[in-house]
Formats: C-alpha cells, sequence, structure tokens
C-alpha cells in the first residue's frame, strides 16, 4: 500500500471518528462529568479558579478525595472537539434531504451556540462601575465616568503626574508580572524616562507598615512591607502587590511598593516631569460616559432582602445630547455594544443620609444575543423536523381512515330502497 | 516526514517563544479622560497605604498645610495638646502638662492580633507576664463608639517598643472592635506615662473614650462651645473645654431576682439575674440628646443586625412612661454583635428617654429565651426609674 493511500485511509478514518455519534455521547458525557466535578470542586475553589480550570482548559486533573488523580480534557477542548463532531456528523455528512432539513437546522443553530460561548470566551470582557449619586461626594470621578474596572485582571499604569484630561497611560497586563513570583523583569518603553523592574509579585498581600507583631519576607521600604495572605476563595478578594525599581536614565534608583489597595499611586521623578505608577485593577473604557442621577433602594420591611433597588443614570456621548436611563434588577441598560446591569449597593454599613453608591456589572460581549438567535434558529429547526413528522403522521393517518373507509364502504352502505 | 518537521518547527517556534525574558518593551498604551486615581506627588507610603487620605495638596485645601480630616470627633480633656498623627496612630495627644504621658489611638483592620495578643504585648511593654482567656474575660469593660471594649490598666517598667525600660510607668489603654471607613477592626486607645500623671489623666482619658465618635456625625456631635474637637484640626487650645453641670442621679427599684453588680464606666448600675445567667441590663445617662432616638434605635437595630427603621417607623414603637415622659422602647431579636463575636438567637430590649439636657438609657441583652422570661422585669425597672433627690446625689 502506497503512503499516500495509507494517509487517504488514515484521514478517513479520523473523519469517521470525529464525525460519530459515539464521540458526540462521549463529549456529552464528558461535559456532565465535568459541570459535576466543577460544581463539587465551588466548595473547595472560588468560582473565578473553577471556571478557568474546568471550563477553560484543555486539560486538568481532577483530585478524587485528595488521593485519585483523575486527568481530564477541559470543557474548552471538548466543546471545539463537539464543534467538529457537529460539523462533520451534523452537517457536512449528513443527507441533504427534505427530510433532514429540520435537523440541519437544530444542528445548526447549536453551532451558533457553541460559536457564541468561543466569541465571549475570546473576546468579550467585564467588570464594574460604581458610581456615588452627583453631588453627594466631592469628587467628580466618583460620580460620573466612561472606565469600568475588571473583577480579576490587574494592570500597572504609568502616566504623566501633571496630566489632568486625556491622560496617555503606559498599560503592563498582569499576564506580563503577576506569574513572577520571586523572579523579577525589566519593563522599558522609548517614550518613559525610567525603567521599570518588578519583583517579589504577591498575587494576595497587604501593605503593612512594619512593626514588632510580624516578620516581612521582603524588604522594608519606607517602613513598609508587603505581607502575604493566604489566596481567598474568592478570586475578586485578592489583592495583588510587589516590589518595583525605578531606574531613570541618568542612574538613578528608587525601590517601591506596589500595592494593589494603595490609595495614590507611586510618585517618581524622573526626565524634569514626575511620574505616576499605579498597580490597580484593569480598567476598560466605554464609547460613552455615565452619571448617576438617582440611586433608590428599598428592602422588605424587617429584614435585608431587597425589595427595589434602581438607579437613573444619564448617558452622556460626544456629539450627543446626554440621554436618561433606569437601570434595575433585571432592567439593564443596553448601549454601544455594552449590558449595565444593576449589581449591588453599598456601603453596607451606611447609615440613614449617608451617600450611598450603585454598582453596575458592565459587559463587553460581541455575542450578547446570539445564544437568543442560536435559540431561534433551533426553534425553527424542530419545528421544521417535528412539523414535517407531524404532517406526515396525519397524512398517514388519514390515507388509512381513507383506505378503511373504501374496504369497509360497501358493507356499511345503507341498502337502497326501492319503491 | 514532512508534516513531522513542520509540526517540530511549530511546536520549537511555541517552545522558543520568550516568555521569560528579563526585559519587555511596554507595547500598550490608552487614553484615559481623566487620570484614574488622585495623583499626590508628595504622598509617603504612609499616605499610600495608609487607610485615610494623605494632606491635599496646596492646590486641593488648605494652603495652610493642615492635616485631613481624621474620622473621629472628641471632646479634648482639660489639660491635653493634640499632636498630628503619626504614622498608624490617628489621633495623639501630650497628656498631663509635659510629664511625659500620651495618649493615642489607632486603629487595625480585623482583630489587629486579637484581643488577648495585644493585651500581652502591653503588658510585655510593662514588663508583666502575659494572662491567659480567663484573666482577659475577668478585666472590666467600657463602652467606646458604641461598643463594649477591654479597659486594661497596668503599672511596671515601660519598654514600648523595645527602648530602654522607664520605671514606675502605668498605662490604660482601651481595645474596642470598631468599623472605619466601611472596614472591621479594632480601635487600641492607649495612654502611658508616670505613674502619677496617669492615674490623674485617668479620669480624663475615660472621658475621652466616651467622647469619642465619627467625625461630621451630626447625631453624635456636641456644639463646639462644648470644646469639640476634629482629629488632624484642633480648636485653640487655650480656650479649653467649659465646665458643664453634672449629670443627675438616679435611683430604681432593683426588679426581684435581680442583682446589682460592680460599678462599671459610664454605667449608672449594671444587673444580673439569677434566673437568667445570659442576661444583662444596664442603665446610662448621656448628656443632651446623645445622638437623638432614632440614632439610638437603630445603633442598638444594627448591634443585633436588625435595618435601621425610618422617623415614622420609629415613631410607631411603642412607648413607657418614664421619667414623665413617653420614652421610646425597642425590642429587637437578630445576631447580637458583641465583644466575643457575634451571638445568634438573641434578643435586645431598650429603653431610650429623653429629658431635659440629659438623655436615659436602659439596655437589656440576652439569648431570646430568657430576655422573654425578664421582660417583665425590665419593664418594671424602667418603670421605677426616678430622679435622686439632691441629698441622695450628695451622698
Amino acid at each position: 500500500m502506497t503512503s499516500s493511500a495509507t494517509t487517504s485511509n488514515f484521514r478517513s478514518k479520523l473523519v469517521d471518528v470525529l464525525a460519530s455519534y459515539g464521540l458526540c455521547c462521549v463529549l456529552l458525557l464528558l461535559l456532565f462529568v465535568l459541570t459535576f466535578f466543577g460544581t463539587l470542586e465551588q466548595t473547595e475553589l472560588g468560582l473565578y479558579d473553577v471556571q478557568k480550570k474546568y471550563f477553560e482548559s484543555l486539560f486538568l486533573v481532577h483530585w478524587l478525595g485528595d488521593l485519585v488523580p483523575v486527568p481530564l480534557p477541559g470543557a474548552y477542548l471538548v466543546l471545539i472537539v463537539l464543534g467538529v463532531n457537529l460539523v462533520l456528523g451534523g452537517v457536512v455528512r449528513m443527507r441533504k434531504t427534505k427530510a433532514t432539513l429540520g435537523v440541519l437546522v437544530t444542528h445548526a443553530g447549536i453551532l451558533i451556540l457553541l460559536l457564541a460561548g468561543f466569541v465571549k470566551l475570546k473576546f468579550s470582557n467585564e467588570g464594574h462601575l460604581t458610581l456615588f449619586e452627583v453631588g453627594r461626594v466631592p469628587d467628580a470621578r466618583m460620580t460620573r465616568s466612561d472606565e469600568y474596572v475588571s473583577y480579576h485582571e490587574w494592570e500597572i499604569a504609568i502616566w504623566d503626574g501633571a496630566q489632568e484630561r486625556d491622560v496617555k497611560e503606559w498599560i503592563i497586563p498582569d499576564s506580563e508580572f503577576l506569574s513572577l513570583g520571586e523572579g523579577s523583569r525589566t519593563f522599558t518603553s522609548p517614550d518613559l524616562p525610567f525603567d521599570l523592574e518588578v519583583r517579589r509579585v504577591l498575587r494576595n498581600c497587604q501593605a503593612l507598615p512594619k512593626g514588632p507583631m510580624w516578620k516581612a519576607a521582603g524588604p522594608v521600604i519606607d517602613g513598609y512591607a508587603l505581607r502575604e495572605l493566604e489566596l481567598a476563595r474568592e478570586n475578586e478578594q485578592n489583592v495583588a502587590g510587589l516590589y518595583a525599581t525605578i531606574r531613570t536614565s541618568s542612574g538613578e534608583e528608587t525601590q517601591a511598593i506596589l500595592w494593589g489597595g494603595q490609595r495614590y499611586p507611586l510618585a517618581v521623578r524622573a526626565g524634569g516631569r514626575t511620574w505616576a505608577i499605579d498597580l490597580r485593577k484593569r480598567r476598560f473604557k466605554m464609547p460613552f460616559a455615565v452619571a448617576l442621577d438617582k440611586f433608590t433602594r428599598e428592602l422588605y420591611p424587617g429584614t435585608n432582602m431587597p425589595k427595589v433597588f434602581k438607579s437613573e443614570v444619564t448617558v452622556y456621548e460626544e456629539g450627543a445630547p446626554p440621554t436618561k436611563h433606569l437601570i434595575e434588577m433585571n432592567e439593564p441598560l443596553r448601549h454601544r455594544g455594552l449590558v449595565l446591569f444593576q449589581a449591588s449597593w453599598g456601603p453596607a454599613n451606611a447609615r440613614p443620609g449617608d451617600p450611598l453608591f450603585s454598582t453596575f456589572a458592565v459587559v463587553r460581549n460581541p455575542s450578547d444575543y446570539w445564544p437568543l438567535y442560536a435559540c431561534i434558529v433551533i426553534s425553527v429547526g424542530m419545528l421544521l423536523a417535528f412539523g414535517r413528522k407531524l404532517v406526515a403522521s396525519i397524512r398517514t393517518q388519514a390515507k388509512q381512515r381513507r383506505a378503511a373507509e373504501q374496504t369497509e364502504g360497501p358493507s356499511q352502505a345503507p341498502a337502497k330502497v326501492t319503491a | 516526514m514532512r508534516r513531522c518537521a513542520c509540526l517540530l518547527s511549530l511546536v520549537l517556534a511555541l517552545g522558543g517563544c520568550d516568555d521569560d525574558a528579563p526585559t519587555r518593551a511596554i507595547s500598550h498604551t490608552r487614553v484615559a479622560t481623566v487620570p484614574a486615581k488622585r495623583f499626590y506627588a508628595q504622598a509617603k507610603s504612609s499616605d499610600r497605604f495608609g487607610r485615610f487620605p494623605a494632606a491635599p495638596p496646596p492646590s486641593e485645601g488648605s494652603p495652610h498645610g493642615e492635616t485631613s480630616p481624621a474620622p473621629f470627633a472628641y471632646d479634648l480633656p482639660e489639660g491635653w495638646h493634640a499632636h498630628p498623627p503619626q504614622g498608624m496612630r490617628l489621633l495623639s495627644f501630650h497628656v498631663g502638662g509635659g510629664h511625659g504621658a500620651e495618649c493615642s489611638v489607632v486603629h487595625l483592620p480585623g482583630g489587629g492580633g486579637g484581643t488577648l495578643a495585644n493585651v500581652n504585648r502591653w503588658r510585655k511593654q510593662m514588663g508583666l507576664a502575659a494572662i491567659d482567656g480567663a484573666a482577659l474575660a475577668a478585666l472590666p469593660s467600657v463602652k467606646v463608639l458604641g461598643r463594649q471594649g477591654v479597659l486594661v490598666e497596668l503599672e511596671g517598667s515601660y519598654s514600648g517598643m523595645g527602648g530602654e525600660a522607664k520605671p514606675d510607668h502605668a498605662l490604660v489603654g482601651v481595645i474596642v472592635p470598631h468599623v472605619l471607613s466601611g472596614r472591621a477592626g479594632t480601635l487600641f486607645i492607649k495612654m502611658v506615662g508616670p505613674k502619677q500623671t496617669v492615674a490623674g489623666e485617668r479620669a480624663h482619658f475615660l472621658a475621652f473614650c466616651s467622647s469619642l465618635r465619627p467625625a461630621g456625625d451630626g447625631g453624635h456631635a456636641r456644639a463646639p462651645a462644648d470644646g469639640d474637637h476634629t482629629a488632624g484640626a484642633p480648636s485653640p487650645e487655650a480656650a479649653g473645654p467649659p465646665r458643664r453641670p453634672p449629670l443627675p442621679k438616679l435611683r430604681w427599684q432593683t426588679p426581684k431576682g435581680w442583682s446589682e453588680r460592680g460599678p462599671r464606666p459610664m454605667r449608672e448600675v449594671t444587673f444580673s439575674c439569677a434566673e437568667s445567667p445570659g442576661v444583662e441590663c444596664y442603665v446610662t445617662v448621656l448628656r443632651g440628646e446623645a445622638g437623638g432616638v432614632r440614632e439610638n434605635v437603630n445603633r442598638w437595630r444594627k448591634q443585633i443586625g436588625q435595618e435601621p427603621l425610618s422617623d415614622a417607623e420609629v415613631s410607631a414603637l411603642p412607648t413607657l412612661r418614664v421619667l414623665d415622659r413617653d420614652a421610646t422602647l425597642l425590642d429587637a431579636q437578630g445576631t447580637l454583635e458583641t465583644r466575643d463575636g457575634p451571638k445568634a438567637d438573641h434578643r435586645l430590649l431598650g429603653l431610650v428617654c429623653p429629658q431635659e439636657g440629659f438623655t436615659v438609657f436602659v439596655k437589656l441583652t440576652g439569648p431570646a429565651e430568657e430576655v422573654q422570661r425578664e421582660r417583665t422585669r425590665f419593664r418594671a425597672l424602667c418603670a421605677s426609674l426616678a430622679l435622686a433627690a439632691k441629698s441622695e446625689e450628695a451622698q
């Protein structure tokens, strides 16, 4: 047998396997197992970590009772293979006749659903926007904003401290430093008069004044050091921190601590300007600004259960008049590809008359409506498939009835009465 | 074969990605409409990592370099001098006319290491042996910012933070849980100095502790004429606090089965109940409105994990005739915040009775079942309250 024939044979077998019902069943079973294990794992890990481990990974190892390791494909890989399986088995190889039209359309709908998930995973982001009512706090940044803040991701931002509007920021995403641990890395830019060396990165820590009550693992800078804390189950609660060295082109070095909970950015003098360096949660810019005009909350009497909480906001867009909107539970604001949900409010310990803030969950998801479209397509497909069967069944029954009438007709016909 | 070579190249290419490169170029930039955070070029580490705003830069605030507002207002005792807070200290005072005594207020998140550990830290500073939990439980308590705190009084050789030991010194301190700027934590109020000075300033210290209240809290703040101070912005000390008339004394009929316990700071009387060992009841008299009925009702409701009530809801609460006035009665059940942590299924009976120039508070707490048993006696105690005659006050 020639090598091309072997290759062709192998390819054919591979396609057979990939398009098979058997594989489809195995994949669905794996999804069930992953969902089951992932749900159980949430008692140990937070939602974010479980999502990363079980549903956004290619492979993982699940431990049964901390004793038996169970290697599993991640849901990300399973869904990719399921998509291939569906395309090959449910679309490409399927007979295209009137009878299979409904099933084909249904499969197309499922593919749209899978694609929506993929697009969301790869191209969406989400965060929160917290605003106080206009006029209730002195800092205007806290009442109106065109940015939302990631729940999980960090970034180091550098900007010229003298700038007050249209501030150019140099951004180092956390993918470039968060996993450094005890290692170090230097970040440079030809536009900046200094290099920034980052080292001893901690995922959860607290910047504390060094006192006799605790021992600092890292250097003490300006009386403060980072105290490492155990990773919180809910990733949002972890506050990152790191040690930094700023080296100017003239050879000066500044040692500093950057901590995610810091009130002010680090100020560094270099190149005749004062630069701000901040470790903060990643910020996403919106194509419009939102201001909170009024926040209303009502609780069920005698409980902490919210009856109503709603936010009256104004949306400011360049070149357009401001528009008023109401955001409340299950009634988000959808605007320019973003969805703003009423998520929470605070502070939790607010007393009557205290200024309250309203927090919106902001989601940018290009495939926001795709699941809806997928459901419509799947419904149409199922309607075609089952409708056709129904019509066929009705026709068959009608035919059987007519046949029965014809065979039984002469005997049942009344006798002719003759005069 | 060719396919294998391609695959190998791809793997090598991926593997060869310079993921561990010691130097990287910053490739991402963006333009923010306004800076995400207020920038303060002179910010020190204590400003950046502290829990309170740093002194504002001249362009934003006072050109005179005043320190920023801190979270407490207080009545400055006579002879005390506020000085700018340093490091972790929110408030700092010279006490007793320059005889080496000082008082400081520090807030730490969470338990700050735990009450016992901190009491023992103070004891170590005074050259004393550590105590255990039982001894800690026996320490007297004092109410600060609406919560019960532990009052610690020590004498010995003070060595502070590892400095030279100073003999014949004394320390009076209070450790009390307190939520500051939305963060649950612990407040440490400490006065330390020569034994004589501290003994002379003890009453001032306790008065200072009881006068602490949230800054800008209109309900709790007294008129500036009362010598009110806000941390960091002390008023002219020369003015000094004016003398105030003493609070009236009360008398009462101790309900059957109840017994009076020893004197406690800020309390007229504390009762324990023989049949209900978990129940504690006490009477307090505070000057003026002490924040008002609604504030105090809601403070108590908060202590027991209940939502605050509106003015209308407070007005609808039942009343009891006490001292010829209609006093507001509160009966709330839930999880009670105590010094030893939250206690579920507890109940709080409270009475707020505003009078001319002062307010009487009666509070009873304990497990719900026991409180139900003592409810009638609580009402009887409230109804029995009367102003002591002048001759009784003199005694």
